[in-house]
């Protein structure tokens, strides 16, 4: 054989045992992912509806793919039994009182069996038949879906009337409408603000004047919160001012029948305070008497300019002046 | 080409096939020339495809917030169809042509009536041991070409997305069944079996003249490609067929 053809036969050995290779990791891998070539054993389950599981699809444990569906028969009328195969380092996981469903990898994922792993002590066993239950499928979603989009149709439709109708007429129309609304709101939470302000100032200043009150202990308030003693000074004055606001009521009505008395015209001092004939006659009395007195006095006067009089006046005079020095 | 004649071909490559004397020396002489000179070519072609598949595919899944999908939708793209596809194409032009003119001015120039004056069995060594080459080496290369194509779909994914080359090649994977695989390396067979009858059925039965070479080096090409479009039809109704 040639040097030349032995250098092609084994290159094209090379060549070829490659591409035998990569075939045999491409099967071992799709093997491995399919759990042909792991230690498993056999899980059932028995569903009402499978929602389209095929051999193949993959089964979930905590979110982790441990295992493939294996078979899928119809067993009655209304049981479908899937089979299938768990990866057997995670048989310890999954208990006596695990739990199957059938779930969605995603929104338009594939169909798979989600197994919620159980608390029984006791590990499943092999071909053992676990729990179903049903989980939300695609279609109860959409159900739902469609049916929160008619409501939200529904709510839509009604607040547009509502906002028609507010639009017209109204406080609601006229706040929406009324364009110096806005800066009144505005001003008056301003305003809001300033009093909050201000009677954060203010509850500070109260706090403040109560703490100085609560330490002054010889104080008035404080003695009146704290001294217990007092409270008996306290309601001892209480029941004086009572006593006395009771007698000076009694002092007001006996007051106000006097005054009710002398209101009357009958007596004395009733037609002295109210009959103005009688005070017209006391009015010119009055005069007189004036008069009177002032034509005494130049009598008087006149009297002591007497040569009767006078002496005696002289006399007095200078014992006054005496007096006063 | 007449049907009849067409099966007698078949069938005496068939019987010739496996009757000594055994070609193996040019067996796998044709065999090298057919893969391993085509690798480059293909591995090119593939890792080219691969990446522009990646990137035509990945703005549809991008709209159905599908991005993660994009490895799993390129390894069955590539692993079912685009892999086997190209490789028997691009064998069909380069294989196909070579063969159809190599053996038709081999018919020209009277060089298989030589041969067979000199007691050498010319279809054997023409003819056998080129379909056994195609037939045995368009799968390999179909292997190598899904590879490369993968390779250039994890570039394409890696530059976009940043993907893992552990992450993009469990989702692949994960895509994949047996039967893909399986179905990656049958189908070949047959392309690579179709190419290589065509080819030398359109050399060896040449017109003796100058334009026999040029007609049956064209005719080897399209009939090929034709052949390899068919096959692939009847493949996926069959392994469709096959699938849960």
């Amino acid at each position: 054989m040639k040097r030349e053809e032995v250098r092609r036969n084994t290159r094209l050995g090379i060549f070829v045992i490659t591409g035998i290779l990569l075939f045999l990791f491409a099967i071992f891998y799709v093997g491995s992912e399919q759990s042909l070539f792991n230690a498993n054993f056999p899980l059932r389950a028995n569903f009402v509806d499978v929602n389209g599981l095929q051999k193949g699809n993959n089964v979930w444990l905590s979110g982790v793919k441990v295992g493939t569906v294996r078979e899928v028969n119809i067993i009655d009328n209304s049981m479908v039994q899937i089979e299938m195969r768990i990866d057997q380092k995670l048989r310890q996981f999954i208990k006596e009182d695990a739990l199957a469903s059938i779930s969605s990898e995603g929104f338009v994922g594939n169909t798979i069996v989600v197994i919620e792993p159980g608390s029984s002590p006791q590990a499943v066993a092999d071909n053992a038949i676990i729990r179903t239950g049903q989980q939300t499928s695609t279609q109860d979603m959409m159900n739902a879906l469609q049916t929160t989009a008619e409501n939200i149709t529904n709510i839509t439709h009604e607040l547009r009337q509502i906002m028609q109708e507010a639009g017209k007429e109204g406080t609601l129309g006229s706040l929406l409408t009324d364009t110096t609304l806005g800066p009144e709101i505005k001003l008056t939470i301003d305003n809001i603000q300033t009093t909050g302000r201000r009677s954060a100032v203010l509850t500070s200043d109260v706090i403040q004047m109560l703490t100085q009150l609560k330490n002054n202990e010889s104080g008035v308030v404080n003695t009146l919160l704290t001294d217990t003693s007092f409270s008996r000074t306290y309601e001892e004055t209480l029941a004086n001012i009572k006593t006395a606001g009771e007698q000076a009521a009694a002092a007001s009505a006996e007051l106000t029948a006097l005054v009710e008395k002398i209101d009357n015209q009958k007596n004395a001092m009733g037609v002295v305070l109210n009959d103005t004939a009688f005070a017209n006659n006391i009015q010119k009395t009055a005069d007189q008497l004036s008069e009177g007195v002032a034509k005494f006095n130049e009598n008087m006067e006149a009297a002591q300019h007497n040569f009767l009089l006078r002496r005696y006046f002289k006399k007095k005079k200078r014992q006054e002046e005496k007096e006063n020095n | 080409m007449r049907v009849a004649h067409v099966y007698q071909f078949i069938l005496r490559i068939f019987k010739e096939t496996f009757s000594s004397p055994f070609e193996t020396e040019e067996t796998l002489n044709q065999c090298y020339l057919q893969g391993n000179r085509t690798l480059l070519l293909i591995g090119f072609t593939s890792f080219l495809a691969g990446i522009v598949f990646t990137r035509q595919s990945r703005p549809s899944l991008i709209e159905f917030g599908a991005e993660s999908w994009l490895p799993s939708l390129v390894s069955i793209a590539i692993v079912r169809g685009l892999g086997p596809l190209i490789t028997a194409l691009i064998c069909s032009g380069k294989l196909g042509s070579s063969m159809g003119a190599e053996l038709s001015s081999m018919k020209v120039t009277e060089q298989i009536d030589a041969m067979e004056a000199s007691g050498t069995n010319p279809f054997k060594y023409l003819v056998v041991t080129r379909v056994i080459a195609t037939t045995v080496m368009v799968p390999v290369l179909v292997i190598y070409a899904d590879a490369v194509a993968l390779m250039g779909s994890y570039v394409a994914v890696h530059y976009y997305s940043q993907t893992t080359f552990k992450l993009f090649f469990t989702q692949a994977f994960q895509a994949l069944s047996f039967l893909d695989i399986f179905s990656s390396i049958i189908k070949p067979v047959f392309f690579g079996f179709a190419i290589g009858v065509v080819s030398t059925y359109a050399g060896y039965n040449a017109p003796r003249a100058t334009v026999g070479v040029g007609k049956s080096a064209n005719r080897s090409v399209v009939i090929s490609m034709v052949c390899v479009f068919i096959i692939d039809f009847l493949a996926v109704q069959i392994f469709g067929s096959l699938r849960p």
